[in-house]
């Protein structure tokens, strides 16, 4: 139970981290065909996919959410208490990928 | 011949599948690493644009000059002097959309030209109630406005050039605010 409980996080964490990633050196590559700057384009999308990067690692934050409330109803506060861990897990994945894209093209954090 | 073609790519389908993901790899690595300096030549090639066009607009004015000139023969010597041509300098804090700015400043003072000069260097206000009407968006998506200020103007030769500052545009414009 436990071990399960630490592979979805780390994987959660990898996902969000992927889709920041990912999302940004392809739409990249979007904005250079399309004759957009490339770095201000990255940037912004790096901004723009946070969110939904959450969204994509935790599939879909309805399910979660109800997860949470159906387990707090339930006074299984260890269970919800899971579910957050997911969603902190899968956000800190995603914003180190936002602060990696800032780091590598602003040099500052 | 179409048969033993599809037949090939099925056979090679794998190898082609890993030459276009090598493609988007191989692309996107170098994104990351000289995506800098693909910015700054787009830079480059925006204010060539514009300094092209601008150039290209002067030139159409002088030929429309030339022409009233040849059918007026003698200018009258007490004419008063007026604009005839408007030159923005942006001084700004975001290092894209210069260009766009200035453009839009150009635009927006467009009812000044061939107004006197006297009466625009008396009231240097009029310039800035105008260009303080409405934000100007920098990006196609119109989601970053700056706010322009006036910080000089100099008078020259029938020439205005206004230097103006971009700052970002955070008051919310409560006059307009309804319930």
């Amino acid at each position: 139970m436990e071990q399960q409980f630490w592979q979805t996080t780390i994987l959660d964490f990898f996902i969000a981290l992927g889709v920041v990633l990912g999302g940004v050196a392809l739409g990249g590559l979007g904005a250079f065909l399309t004759n957009d700057y490339p770095t201000e384009r990255m940037l912004r999308l790096a901004e723009q996919l946070k969110i939904w990067a959450m969204v994509a690692a935790l599939g879909g934050t309805f399910d979660t959410i109800r997860a949470i409330e159906v387990n707090v109803l339930g006074g299984q506060l260890g269970q919800a208490g899971q579910q957050l861990a997911f969603i902190v897990s899968s956000f800190i994945g995603a914003h180190i990928g936002v602060l990696f894209i800032r780091w590598f093209f602003q040099g500052e954090i | 011949m179409v048969k033993k073609s599809l037949s090939n790519i099925k056979k090679h389908g794998r190898s082609i599948i890993l030459f276009l993901i090598g493609n988007i790899v191989g692309s996107a690595s170098f994104l990351f690493l000289y995506s800098q300096k693909l910015d700054s030549l787009y830079l480059e090639r925006d204010a060539i644009y514009y300094a092209n066009n601008q150039k290209y607009k002067q030139i159409r004015k002088l030929e429309q000059e030339l022409a009233k000139l040849s059918q007026h023969r003698i200018p009258s010597p007490n004419r008063e002097e007026t604009i005839k041509k408007i030159i923005v300098e942006v001084d700004s804090t975001y290092r894209f959309g210069a260009e766009m700015i200035k453009a839009q400043v150009e635009a927006m003072l467009e009812p000044f030209l061939d107004k006197s000069m006297q009466l625009i260097s008396n009231n240097p206000e009029l310039v800035e109630s105008v260009l303080q009407k409405k934000p100007i968006p920098i990006d196609a998506e119109q989601t970053q406005k700056v706010q322009v200020h006036v910080k000089y103007l100099s008078f020259y030769n029938e020439t205005l050039k206004i230097w103006v500052k971009a700052e970002e545009n955070t008051g919310e414009d409560l006059t307009n605010y309804q319930k």
